[in-house]
């Protein structure tokens, strides 16, 4: 079976998902209630539960939800807006009579148009939440949760996963930011049938389960960790007890319990009051911990043990080693450890000791049903992700730059868009000429010099550049610069290269393997010519960095190889990045009205038909976004803010933004790029064709055993 | 062999709330609860059609854990009524009726629902703010130094229960013993960290309820034990009994979960060796002076009988339940091992009897601090028993809730419609910029109130069950009952004698006026009077932790129904 796909057919599955989640989009949308087939209710107003409860049948709109979700899992944010924004591009080309020339179009609207309207426009109004980080954080904090939860409840949830991110994170560490994130689901407990008022922040953690043996002890005490029950077996795994007399065999019963008690009696002469065991314990076990005065908690899950280690430090306690009298030096410090009633459960409530950044708390949530419950705690910890987002930033490098990027984060979450971004990579390479290359080269050193730029910052940790290194190290860049080697090692005059290269050379530096990569290709395609004076040419920037920041300088030194494009665009800004870490607008629709504004103010300058085309379609693909959000209040409000917002802009004055919350910019241009690649990605299919057999995945990792 | 079905798409229903399905189901469900509500409440039989057991109850618990609803909205308003009543045992069926008539009222407004949650919202932040202050007028503080306040409180939650089948000595009798039970359950030695103990509730069906009794202590049913014997209990020196609890089984049965494998000589026979190392234990038991074994489960015959030899009572099969109250009693701690006993395991008892209530037998242990106590709850049939362990079990748990906060409410309808006259009346004086905070007008504003108030209200009205009238003073803003068959001109002071919570008599002109009349509801001008509240004999008190809880729960489930916007069903 195959079926043909055209745009008509995408716009009209795009239209009937965007018709799906509209209803739930932003502050005035309302809560879908999702039925399970086992009866129980959930009720969310997350893009990404909605889109995946509508079980889709056809193969592209799957497609569409399986991109809108992986925007969403790298972004915490914009499944909904994404699926709108698509429908509202589709439904444009559609209009526009689609066709191949249009496809191609997109790939130079989003390198002429996009990023010129982004750089020229769009950056005079953005604001930095950089000063103010905490304040900026909960402005931020509260325009998301708008878009997730009810109205009734949201303002009180923003307030307390601001003061939770402030206790468990002070500063707004990005690594405490990213451990809340990553541990959520450990870090809160839920209690249905209490008012949402009753929630509240607990220092230290909550334990689900409850004392399996609870001696009271005051003050500080030490804990153990153990993975393995502390009764040794009577005949150990595959072993084997012989029994040759009825004494024999009481002796050694008598052996174990012996056993037993010495181990728990040695927790107790080292002062550990407190035995926490992801293995079911023996009744025994629990009974001397009992006669010596240990607490014993059982049960815990892998993902709470691991939560522990990180915060104390420690690792699990191995009983049966050569050190049964020794000290025990894994210990935790816990300031207190006490029984919780929570709701009519009892729980175990542990005061550990911090040894990283982050601040060990509880959040209490409570709700009257679970399916609140679990309404709040999605979107709290989508909004963990969406906070770490706030301090990246977007790279000036047209193709390359954005490939590169949406690579990193496909890697972790998207097998659509790695292979789309990965495809196109490979046609460009193929397609490019020596302009082009260039072009590449001249956008290679900028990176280059903007990482220099960025070094000082690098250093202090509280610099938000911290937060996109860390966070791209995925890229794996080791095995990236070897490539490099490999690909250089017959071309003798592009050895000493390698020199300045190591010295710059530092674990998690994403330009520099992003700059091998290139490298590699570059050389691949072009042969020694090119690639020599391209490599003299980093040779000569390098050298011009180590000296100093004059960037105009090393600009002029590669004059020659300048495509007349480029150096346009170089020289409006060649200094920062397009969008600077931490920038931030309004919610409401302001980021729509203006790169709607811009793009149509540069898509005059372009001379490319098609390209304009493309830029009027996505610019009022853009509107319909805030026209969405304007749904609910009174008629003709869209009209009047939009006409309010353009007149402003004409005039060059500031936008009317009366809108307390902030929304990252990031994300949004985030969201932008995707929808062009997920729209490009689905006008290259031509042909829908069913098989009988399932597919099977094809595994990267095989490869690896041959080494 | 299990078939395979193609997956059928999921259902998306859009506009759920407007839908006539919705409000044909919300109305029935409302009048189930509504017909259910109060000491006047009518009864629900449940059964499924096929025979077997019948259900008699008003209870919310009972009724909507057994109910099934059709639409996906309801199980939402049901499972958060009947997660409020696993919390808080009471003032299920308020919740309920009000979080029905709160949707119903709010549903027939022509206002966003947006801002309809974020002005019910405020309106609830009022109530509250005005229940925990100290010029609540609708709230008594409990003494806990008298019993009057405490009786009230346990009366008004069995008179609640009508299919209890109570009169009035028998609540009278229940209510006092109750109150004992809860009373055993508080430590004499408060620390800093006080926790109550346990009542235990041991039926005892086809006797009067008046026959009920509470006694201290435990009680272990034991079919095999002798009545006429006289019991010997070896003591110890200070007339104690030493007690030994076991939480293994000494049965002397193997058992090795373990992974492994033992091999065994011929002729060696495991069994003898647990049997003596049983044994072993006896004589530890016989020589540690200890009076009395109970194991939770099986103890071997031939140690029952070493035991009982050295006159050590043995007491078997106790069951987990048991364990930790037993322990908390006794202070002893369960023995895990047969391998080695701790003399601080062992725990004391004052005295062990044998009882026997009703052709049942009872090992009676008697402790020195009662912590615990057992509750024999006597009724004539298996469904009114059922009924009457709930309810029992509801009024420990409001002396619970009631002894961390010593607050009531004012009940019998009297704090629903006091709230919405002090809502009426603060909202006639709420400044401009607090419906500018809200994003919306003072019309919206009034609509909304109005509607939270009628429903209120309405809660008070569904107490009155015959027809009729239902009045509210404009002095204290309570709630009066005027019996039914009298026209509704006449001069009410005549037709009442007491308000719904039975505070305040009819002896002054208070202005009586039509609850939910046609000429709208009236507002009072000028403050409510505060009574100094004086505790009288048979006040209707209710949970103030459940019924402030309840009503935060109602308006936020109304609320979280309201903002559903679609359903998509999943109908695999």
């Amino acid at each position: 079976m195959a079926s043909r796909v055209d745009v008509g057919r995408l716009a009209q599955e795009a239209a009937a998902l965007a018709g799906a989640v509209r209803g739930a989009l932003g502050p005035r949308g309302g809560r879908a209630l999702l039925v399970r087939p086992t009866g129980g209710a959930l009720l969310t107003r997350d893009g990404r539960r909605l889109l995946e409860a509508l079980s889709l049948e056809p193969p592209t709109a799957r497609m569409m939800a399986a991109c809108a979700c992986s925007h969403r899992a790298a972004t915490g944010d914009g499944a909904k807006t994404f699926v709108l924004l698509l429908a509202g591009v589709l439904g444009g080309l559609r209009a526009a009579g689609g066709g191949g020339g249009l496809r191609r179009a997109l790939r130079a609207f989003e390198a002429q148009v996009l990023e010129r309207a982004v750089a020229g426009g769009l950056r005079r109004h953005l604001l930095s939440a950089l000063p103010g980080r905490e304040a900026a954080l909960e402005a931020a904090l509260e325009a998301y949760l708008c878009g997730r939860l009810g109205p009734g409840e949201r303002r009180r949830l923003a307030r307390l996963c601001g003061e939770y991110c402030r206790r468990c994170a002070p500063g707004a560490r990005p690594q405490a930011l990213r451990l809340l994130g990553r541990r959520f689901p450990q870090l809160h407990a839920a209690v249905p049938g209490l008012p949402v008022a009753s929630s509240r922040v607990l220092p230290g953690l909550v334990l689900p389960r409850d004392f399996a043996a609870y001696c009271p002890a005051g003050g500080e005490l030490r804990a153990v960790l153990v993975t393995q029950p502390l009764r040794p077996p009577l005949a150990g795994p595959g072993g084997r007890l012989l029994v040759g007399s009825e004494g024999r065999y009481r002796a050694s019963l008598r052996w174990v319990s012996s056993r037993t008690e010495a181990l728990v009696k040695h927790l107790q002469s080292n002062s550990v009051k407190l035995l926490l065991s992801s293995a079911k314990q023996e009744e025994e076990v629990i009974y001397y911990a009992k006669l010596y005065g240990v607490s014993v908690v059982e049960c815990l899950s892998s993902e709470e043990v691991a939560l522990i280690c990180e915060i104390t430090g420690v690792s699990p306690y191995v009983p049966f080693g050569d050190n049964a009298h020794g000290e025990i030096a894994e210990t935790a410090v816990a300031t207190f450890c006490r029984p919780l009633l929570l709701g009519s459960k009892r729980c175990v409530h542990i005061g550990f000791t911090s040894v990283c950044a982050f601040q060990p708390h509880c959040l209490i949530l409570c709700g009257p049903v679970d399916g609140v419950n679990e309404q709040h705690a999605a979107a709290l910890q989508g909004a963990f992700i969406m906070l770490q987002q706030l301090f990246k930033r977007v790279d000036r490098s047209e193709e390359c730059k954005a490939d590169g990027e949406s690579r990193n984060e496909a890697a972790d979450v998207c097998s659509w868009h790695s292979s789309a971004t990965q495809k196109q990579l490979v046609v460009e390479n193929i397609s490019c000429n020596s302009n082009r290359v260039s072009e590449q080269q001249l956008k290679a050193r900028r990176d280059e010099t903007e990482t220099q730029n960025a070094e000082p910052d690098l250093q202090g940790s509280e610099n938000p550049a911290c937060v996109q290194t860390n966070l791209q190290i995925p890229s794996n860049p080791i095995s990236r610069v070897k490539g490099f080697n490999v690909a250089t090692e017959g071309d003798g005059s592009s050895r000493d290269l390698q020199k300045p290269q190591a010295k710059r050379e530092r674990p998690g530096d994403v330009t520099e393997s992003y700059k091998s990569d290139l490298l590699t290709d570059n050389q691949e395609n072009y042969g020694p010519a090119v690639s020599a004076a391209h490599n003299a040419n980093i040779v000569a920037a390098c050298e011009r960095l180590d000296v100093g920041k004059d960037l105009e300088k090393s600009s002029c030194n590669i004059a020659p190889f300048k495509h007349e494009k480029s150096c346009v665009s170089t020289a409006q800004s060649y200094s920062s990045s397009l969008i600077e870490a931490g920038s931030v607008l309004p919610v409401g629709g302001y980021f729509e009205i203006l790169l709607h504004y811009y793009i149509q103010y540069y898509a005059k300058q372009c001379q490319q038909p098609e390209v304009t085309v493309i830029s009027n379609v996505v610019a009022d693909a853009l509107l319909t976004i805030p026209k969405s959000l304007h749904r609910t209040t009174e008629r003709n409000s869209f009209t009047k803010f939009y006409l309010e917002a353009i007149n402003a802009l004409r005039k060059n004055q500031p936008l009317p933004m009366n809108e307390k919350g902030l929304e990252s910019v990031y994300c949004k241009y985030q969201l932008v790029v995707s929808v062009l690649h997920c729209v490009t990605q689905l006008l290259s299919i031509d042909l829908i064709i069913g098989v009988k057999r399932p597919l099977q995945k094809i595994e990267d990792n095989d490869s690896d055993d041959d080494f | 062999m299990s078939r395979l079905e193609a997956k059928k798409p999921p259902l998306f229903i859009s506009e759920a709330l407007t839908k006539e399905t919705l409000s044909q189901s919300l109305s029935l469900l409302s009048r189930i609860l509504k017909s259910c509500y109060g000491p006047a409440g009518r009864l629900k039989q449940l059964h499924n059609g096929v025979g077997g057991y019948v259900c008699t109850t008003s209870q919310s618990s009972a009724i909507l854990s057994r109910l099934s609803v059709s639409h996906p909205v309801l199980s939402v308003l049901m499972a958060s009524v009947q997660n409020h009543v696993s919390r808080f045992s009471d003032c299920g069926l308020f919740t309920g009726v009000l979080c029905c008539s709160l949707i119903e009222n709010f549903k027939s407004l022509n206002v966003a629902s947006c801002t309809v949650i974020k002005i019910s919202k405020h309106l609830l932040s009022l109530c509250m703010d005005y229940l925990k202050s100290e010029a609540c007028g609708c709230r008594v503080s409990v003494d806990f130094g008298s019993l009057e306040t405490l009786l009230c409180l346990v009366r008004s939650v069995l008179t609640s229960k009508p299919a209890c089948m109570l009169n009035k000595p028998e609540v009278d009798h229940l209510t006092t013993l109750i109150l004992k039970a809860f009373l055993f359950t508080v430590p004499c030695h408060v620390e800093t960290n006080a926790v109550l103990g346990k009542c235990i509730i041991v039926p005892v069906k086809g006797r009067r309820v008046v026959d009920s009794t509470v006694l201290p202590g435990l009680l272990i049913e034991t079919p095999e034990i002798q009545l006429a014997k006289p019991l010997a209990v070896k003591r110890t020196c200070s007339d104690l009994i030493k007690i030994a609890l076991f939480c293994v089984s000494m049965s002397g049965d193997l058992f090795s979960p373990e992974e492994g494998t033992i091999t065994v000589h011929h002729g060696i026979s495991l069994e003898t060796a647990e049997l003596n190392q049983l044994l072993d234990v006896g004589k530890q038991l016989v020589n540690d002076e200890v009076g009395l074994v109970v194991c939770q489960k099986v103890i071997h015959p031939s140690l029952k009988q070493y035991l009982k030899d050295n006159s050590i009572m043995a007491v078997d099969r106790a069951g987990l339940s048991l364990m930790e109250p037993l322990s908390q009693m006794t202070g002893s701690k369960p023995i895990a091992s047969i391998h080695s006993l701790s003399p601080s395991c062992y725990g004391s008892l004052k005295d062990v009897r044998v009882e026997s209530f009703a052709s049942k037998r009872f090992v009676h242990l008697i402790p020195n601090d009662t912590v615990v106590c057992s509750l024999l709850l006597c009724n004539r049939n298996e469904t009114a028993w059922d009924e009457l362990k709930r309810a029992c079990e509801t009024a420990e748990h409001v002396l619970q809730l009631t002894i961390k906060e010593p607050l009531a409410l004012l009940g019998g309808g009297c704090t629903e419609t006091h709230l919405a006259s002090y809502i009426r009346h603060k909202i006639c004086n709420l400044s401009a910029s607090s419906f500018k905070d809200m994003d919306c007008s003072r019309t919206q504003y009034q609509l909304v109130a109005d509607g939270f108030c009628r429903s209120l209200e309405s809660v008070a009205c569904s107490l009155n069950h015959d027809g009729g009238e239902v009045l509210t003073d404009m002095v204290y803003g309570h709630c009066w009952f005027v019996p039914s068959g009298f026209p509704s001109v006449s001069n009410w002071s005549d037709l009442v004698s007491k308000c719904g919570c039975g505070i305040n008599g009819s002896t002054e002109n208070l202005n009586w006026r039509l609850l939910q009349g046609p000429l709208g509801s009236p507002v009072i001008q000028g403050c409510l009077k505060d009574r100094s509240v004086k505790v009288a004999d048979f006040l209707a008190l209710d949970c103030f932790a459940a019924k402030c809880s309840g009503l935060q729960v109602a308006l936020e489930t109304a609320n979280l129904i309201l903002d559903i916007s679609y359903v998509i069903k999943d109908q695999n």
